[in-house]
């Protein structure tokens, strides 16, 4: 929409144009420089603000990391007190989780120790120089509010939030950052000191004593809480992946022994054409032994019916003969009275 | 021979006030010095624009994080609050199904996921001095 300034010259013969937002006004000394050095990049107004926090990032991570692991473990194993894979033939998933997320804090000592056993460094923070901040807009700042006001609720133990309450939150930060501001200047205003623009720590004691009622320094035992929360959750990841290492290699174990057993070696193949032969440990398969493995690996139909006939009831080589018959006999009689006719000794058909 | 052999101590109360003072002054502003590690959620640039709201200038770095960190302890401190009202309304709420085992229930609570709703965050912010009055048009 085009503005209408209300001291234009109404013939337009004001030249000069109105400059957009997003352009940059040079005075004229600088902008023959500017155009003698021609940067091979524009100059924007972008701004960029960053918003780092490891302790907060690294903490949510590994919840949601935690969460994971778990959601694996109840899928393929049972859900009993000492877990055990579901169905060994099945594989479980691998993850692989990136080394990205360390938290960066360079003297975490401070957090362990009271405030009077460190001793602290110069610099430029320290010391109180004057920094100069990005200028942010209305809807930026509401942005970066939303943002920590996720993250936050994030750490506490909220998996989503309604659209609604995240409105309301924001708004609440930001009512809380101004009655903050306001308390100061009304703490200012009460001593009747002429104070600058830059307050002091007093000054912050001030208002955090009237909001809150508490000294500044309890916000140190509250980043020692936040610490002590990271530190939970990373001891709760490590259990909770050790179980996990423990069922995947148990997994792994069963495959292969799977695969193994599935395998046919070729003495054991001729084995089962001769009942007599030895197997490749050594040992004799006999003809019973045959028809129970080709029973279990359905190689044989009439496996269920030799069983029920008895034959392999006569598998022990060294049982006697005689007790082998009356056996025989027994198991016949036991047939026939279900119903089944008897056909000869040893024989018995339907 | 005198009361304390000779030894001259001063008065004790006024000794101890202020080496409490100094203390608390000094434990202050070793706390301000240790702000440069400690980062805080809320951008310092954010903290910055509400300062300049109030007609402050944001240049000392450690009075700007100072009051980033108060504000994300406030942040904490509501959502801590809300959880708990959201489990005592869940927990409160009655269980359809057959009676659970007591593992059952701490396994249930540890995977159930909360939502945070109007309904938790309302008196939540009440207690720090927001209030909240809820829209009718609002889910």
């Amino acid at each position: 929409m085009k503005s209408i300034h209300w001291g234009s010259f109404k013939d337009e013969s004001d030249t000069r144009k109105e400059t957009d937002a997003s352009e940059i006004v040079l005075p004229m000394s600088k902008m023959e420089k500017f155009q003698q050095i021609k940067l091979p990049y524009t100059i924007t107004r972008e701004k960029r603000v960053p918003m780092k926090n490891s302790l907060v990032t690294q903490t949510v991570e590994v919840m949601k990391q935690t969460e994971m692991i778990q959601t694996l473990i109840d899928t393929y194993s049972t859900k009993s007190g000492c877990n055990y894979i579901l169905n060994p033939c099945q594989l479980m998933p691998t993850v692989h989780f990136p080394s990205s997320n360390v938290v960066d804090l360079t003297r975490a000592e401070k957090i362990t120790r009271p405030l009077w056993y460190v001793s602290p460094g110069s610099s430029a923070f320290t010391r109180g120089d004057s920094k100069s901040f990005v200028k942010l807009s209305k809807p930026a700042v509401q942005q970066a509010l939303r943002k920590a006001a996720c993250g936050l609720l994030c750490m506490e133990g909220f998996s989503e939030i309604n659209e609604s309450a995240l409105i309301m939150i924001v708004d609440g930060l930001d009512q809380f950052l101004r009655l903050q501001v306001e308390a100061m200047r009304s703490v200012v205003t009460e001593e009747n000191e002429e104070v600058g623009t830059v307050p002091d720590v007093l000054t912050v004691e001030k208002m955090y004593l009237a909001i809150g009622r508490t000294t500044v320094c309890d916000l140190h035992n509250y980043y020692k809480k936040l610490m002590r929360k990271n530190r939970t959750e990373v001891g709760e990841f490590k259990d909770i992946y050790q179980e996990y290492d423990r069922l995947l290699q148990e997994n792994q174990l069963s495959v292969q022994n799977m695969q193994k057993l599935g395998d046919s070696h070729e003495d054991d193949y001729m084995s089962f054409l001769d009942p007599q032969s030895h197997s490749s440990n050594g040992t004799t398969i006999d003809g019973s032994t045959i028809k129970i493995i080709n029973f279990i690996n359905g190689e044989s139909v009439n496996g269920f019916k030799d069983i029920l006939e008895g034959e392999l009831l006569e598998s022990n080589s060294t049982q006697d003969s005689t007790d082998q018959m009356n056996n025989q006999q027994f198991y016949q009689q036991e047939i026939t009275s279900n119903g089944f006719v008897q056909t000869g000794q040893g024989n018995v058909s339907q | 021979m005198g009361d304390n052999f000779g030894i001259h101590r001063g008065p004790v109360k006024k000794q101890a006030e202020g080496a409490e003072d100094r203390t608390q002054g000094q434990i202050l502003s070793d706390f301000l010095m240790q702000l440069e590690d400690y980062t805080p959620t809320i951008p310092d640039a954010v903290t910055s624009y509400y300062l300049n709201s109030a007609g402050f200038e944001g240049a000392d770095p450690r009075i700007v994080r100072l009051i980033s960190i108060a504000a994300q302890k406030f942040v904490s401190d509501v959502a801590n609050d809300a959880l708990q009202h959201c489990k005592t309304r869940t927990n409160s709420a009655p269980s359809s199904g057959h009676g659970s085992s007591k593992n059952q229930n701490q396994k249930s609570s540890k995977d159930r996921k909360y939502t945070l709703t109007m309904e938790d965050l309302q008196p939540a912010l009440n207690d720090y001095g927001i209030t909240v009055r809820k829209a009718h048009y609002f889910v």
